[in-house]
């Protein structure tokens, strides 16, 4: 198994943003800049979806066998969670809506699975404390801002 | 960024650690996002996770395994002050493919057009009565202003902006049907 680089070829991208009008040099001190491009493989679509299906069946794991370990990660968690977890109206939100007025309020995103009541509580009026994860939940419980 | 700027440690730097949200991961209101950490050699030891090395084996091909195994979970286990865990490992997977997608160019180019962006929003705001940068250093994509009110303020009074509450935004895609349109518009006008 070869690593991405093996594919690289100068010159080659899978994925270009559009041309920037001005460029690091025109905006930044040249003290602060880099010499050399970042040392990354160049690589097309095609090469990246190939070595990147390549090395998933290598892979030894819950989805394709028996797999009787299980740390944290490996644990009875059911399929359609990852769906859920991927829905746009959470992975779009920004950790700091919770702390806008107004912005979240009682039109806080609620959804509901056909399996379980509700998967992200936003009662009227009241406070959506359990759904908070990651930055905005430390703020919160460090009595920083307001749901 | 740090596809345009000089390294941390071409700068100085012994360690160095970085937010990896921006390479590939979503807002997902606050994580799973993932960390970067780097020190000079000399300091690999005291790294907390998983260090993956490269070597040969006895046939001279190229092997990819977990080194330098004297980590603190196995020596002082209970007592550690940091933990392995493999979640990581998917928004590393994540940030990897992004990377590669990328490639130095797109990754440069992503920092650039961010800079651009950001000096325009510089333009604007300072252009506004009363609002001062902080400082005249160079800046990246990120930069402050000096406000003549609380930022919190501020920032209240513009999402309180209000006068869009009898607005309905209507998007179509390739996905919808003519017929659905006119279904929607028909109900529309049953209810108003």
């Amino acid at each position: 198994m070869k690593t991405a680089f093996a594919a690289s070829v100068p010159g080659r991208t899978a994925c270009l943003p559009a041309e920037p009008k001005k460029h690091a040099a025109d905006m930044l001190p040249a003290n602060l800049l880099r010499a050399k491009r970042p040392a990354l493989p160049e690589l097309g679509e095609l090469d990246v979806v190939r070595h990147f299906t390549r090395l998933s069946r290598l892979n030894f794991g819950v989805d394709s066998n028996f797999y009787p370990l299980g740390s944290c990660t490996m644990k009875y968690n059911p399929k359609f969670t990852e769906q859920v977890a991927a829905l746009p109206g959470f992975t779009r939100l920004h950790p700091l809506m919770a702390q806008l007025k107004g912005a979240v309020g009682d039109r806080a995103p609620v959804v509901r699975d056909h399996r379980h009541a509700r998967v992200h509580p936003a009662p009227h009026g009241g406070r959506a404390r359990r759904a908070y994860r990651g930055h905005a939940y430390r703020r919160l419980s460090q009595g920083q801002g307001q749901p | 960024m740090q596809s345009v700027l000089k390294t941390p440690g071409e700068m100085g730097a012994d360690i160095a650690v970085a937010e990896g949200q921006s390479l590939g991961q979503p807002l997902s209101f606050g994580g799973p996002y993932l960390g970067i950490m780097t020190c000079t050699k000399d300091m690999v030891r005291q790294m907390p996770g998983r260090i993956v090395g490269r070597t040969n084996d006895i046939e001279g091909r190229t092997g990819y395994v977990l080194t330098l195994q004297a980590r603190e979970q196995h020596i002082r286990r209970a007592k550690a002050t940091s933990n392995i865990c493999s979640n990581q490992a998917l928004c590393a997977l994540r940030t990897l493919v992004h990377l590669c997608l990328l490639g130095p160019e797109g990754l440069v180019r992503t920092a650039e057009l961010s800079m651009e962006r950001a000096r325009y929003a510089m333009e604007r705001l300072t252009a506004i009565a009363g609002v001062r940068p902080l400082s005249t250093a160079p800046f990246g994509n990120e930069f402050a202003v000096r406000l003549p009110v609380p930022a919190f303020e501020a920032v209240d009074r513009l999402t309180a902006r209000g006068g869009m509450d009898d607005v309905l935004l209507v998007a179509c895609t390739e996905k919808n049907s003519f017929e659905q349109v006119g279904i929607l518009a028909e109900m529309l006008g049953g209810i108003l």
